[in-house]
């Protein structure tokens, strides 16, 4: 098996690029998170003219909430587009791309602000470390101008409507009915895995990593058993395209786990969950916790920590995908869904 | 320093190194996903070819060489390519038939990014009891990187009780238990 190398790729190299500052910020969600929400949405669109505005705000139907992907720009998409849904930050003025990111910001928590922006930032270093090895003919693009905002549906604090932010390794689709906030589904990736700014490393999905690697070795050798898949996985099963699939559990279930592997079970699957404000996440925690002895945990790899592993939390309100691309550990894609809730499927009857 | 300010600002990186994009290029990424349901079995394969084999793939499909994979030549590579999978319910080879198929562009397929999408259905009726399902597939084996899944049954007379695979995915068995007479038509999870 032979890997795609970019020979000049390899940058010890100082890099001048232009990114987002991961600012922590007092975001906390609250009760009127869905309030704020719609006060970004307006202002954001205040700023477009209207023909931006047309290209931003569409209609929220199964065509359009369902346009999203793990792929670069250049990409036909699994859902057949060739594009995503909305404006790329590459067409937005600075003004214009804060006033967006403060929409993305509104419904989510400090933390998943942090990692979205972690993602975004590691991609900007991917586009500038590859860009020069590609051919002009490629129509594959990464970078921060290559993220897209979207919303689709009228902002309201009563009838549902979508923030749609993504571009390459993300895609965050949060679901607005009333005070009901829905990330799921959602998709977070990363490559690099790991990264310096501004003398900090950065691993945009490393809790993600670390925690299931930590699970996984708190296991007794017979749950270790049991959760061991014995096939190789290639890539995810729960990705774009594949709305509505539910697959036949397989791994440990957690009804055998002791309290303390239970709650590193659930402070696993925080990472994902907890992108969103806190107030739902903790309403979505509780329900998964609700149901975490029908919640199976399926490993495939190696079991040091560093070692090329797959992973699958599923359970009945959550399904939950971690899988490292091609064959080495510096490229991940994660899908995090629920099997009864995409897209606020309880929340939106249509 | 404003936030618009810090989003324009220019700082130092340090970048560690990024030696791989790792997206498998000599491969040919065959994911099949089986629903059943009390009257089919459904098949969908997705088969994405990794840069480096999409030429030989799509010459194996674009039969007539114009560039362009024509209604009949997606049609005679779905077909193909359900001649080399092997469906057997309680030991009987079950005929798979093409719903659809969709075809990328040879140059999303050079990119390493065009999927094609193959649906199939095979007849089987849903009688109680206990019944083995058998799935292969042969397709391509020195290019192929599979999975295979199994849906869970939309149906509540039709449960899972066991799977296994071979270390490669390119064969899963299933062991189902159908509890009762299910109603005469019905469909999968999944649509």
């Amino acid at each position: 098996m032979r890997d795609y190398h970019f020979a000049a790729a390899t940058v010890f190299a100082t890099l001048a690029i232009i990114l987002i500052p991961a600012m922590p910020l007092a975001q906390v969600g609250t009760s009127d998170t869905t309030q704020k929400a719609v006060s970004a949405a307006n202002s954001f669109l205040a700023m477009l003219n209207d023909v931006q505005r047309a290209k931003v705000n569409l209609p929220l139907n199964k065509t359009t909430r369902s346009n999203w992907s793990n792929l670069p720009t250049g990409a036909r998409f699994q859902s057949g587009a060739t594009e995503r849904n909305g404006l790329k930050f590459g067409v937005l003025t600075a003004a214009e791309q804060e006033a967006a990111l403060a929409l993305v910001r509104s419904t989510l928590s400090p933390a998943g602000y942090e990692k979205v922006i972690n993602i975004v930032n590691g991609d900007e270093m991917l586009e500038r470390a590859t860009a020069p090895q590609r051919p002009a003919s490629t129509a594959t693009r990464f970078g921060r101008a290559e993220y897209y905002i979207a919303i689709l549906g009228k902002p309201s604090v009563s009838d549902p409507w979508m923030i749609q932010f993504g571009g390459h390794h993300l895609a965050i689709n949060v679901t607005v009915a009333g005070p009901a906030n829905v990330l799921t589904p959602s998709h977070t990736g990363s490559q690099p895995t790991m990264y310096t700014f501004n003398g900090q490393t950065i691993r945009p999905l490393g809790h993600e990593n670390d925690k299931a690697f930590a699970l996984m070795n708190a296991l007794s050798p017979a749950q270790q058993k049991q959760a061991t898949l014995a096939y190789e996985v290639a890539d995810v099963v729960s990705g774009p395209g594949h709305d509505g699939e539910v697959i036949q559990p397989e791994g440990v279930r957690a009804s055998g786990f002791t309290t303390a592997q239970r709650n590193m079970l659930l402070d696993l699957i925080r990472e994902w969950v907890g992108i969103i404000n806190a107030d739902t996440a903790r309403a979505k925690m509780a329900e998964i916790q609700d149901h975490l002895a029908d919640t199976y945990f399926a490993w495939s790899g190696g079991t040091t920590n560093g070692s090329r592993a797959y992973f699958r939390i599923q359970g009945p309100a959550v399904m939950i995908e971690y899988a490292p691309i091609g064959t080495g550990t510096d490229h991940i894609h994660t899908f995090y869904r629920d099997p009864t809730n995409d897209y606020g499927a309880k929340v939106i009857k249509q | 320093m404003t936030r618009t300010a810090r989003i324009c600002s220019i700082v130092t990186l340090f970048v560690l190194p990024i030696t791989a994009r790792a997206h498998r290029l000599d491969e040919y990424l065959q994911a099949a996903r089986l629903a059943l349901a009390p009257d089919q079995v459904l098949l969908k394969i997705d088969l994405t070819p990794g840069v480096d084999v999409a030429p030989a793939i799509f010459a194996l499909i674009n039969t007539d060489r114009d560039g362009l994979i024509s209604e009949a030549e997606g049609k005679a590579y779905a077909n193909r390519l359900l001649k080399d999978v092997v469906l057997e319910v309680d030991g009987q080879p079950r005929k798979l038939e093409v719903i659809r198929s969709q075809f990328p562009s040879f140059h999303e397929m050079q990119e390493g990014t065009g999927t094609i999408r193959i649906e199939a259905r095979a007849a089987w009726r849903a009688t109680p009891g206990h019944h083995l399902l058998f799935f292969r597939n042969n397709h391509q084996t020195d290019l192929g990187a599979y999975l295979v899944n199994a849906l869970l049954p939309a149906s509540p007379e039709i449960a899972i009780t066991d799977q296994h695979r071979d270390s490669l995915q390119r064969e899963i068995k299933l062991d189902i238990d159908v509890q009762s007479p299910p109603a005469a038509a019905g469909s999968a999870r999944g649509r």
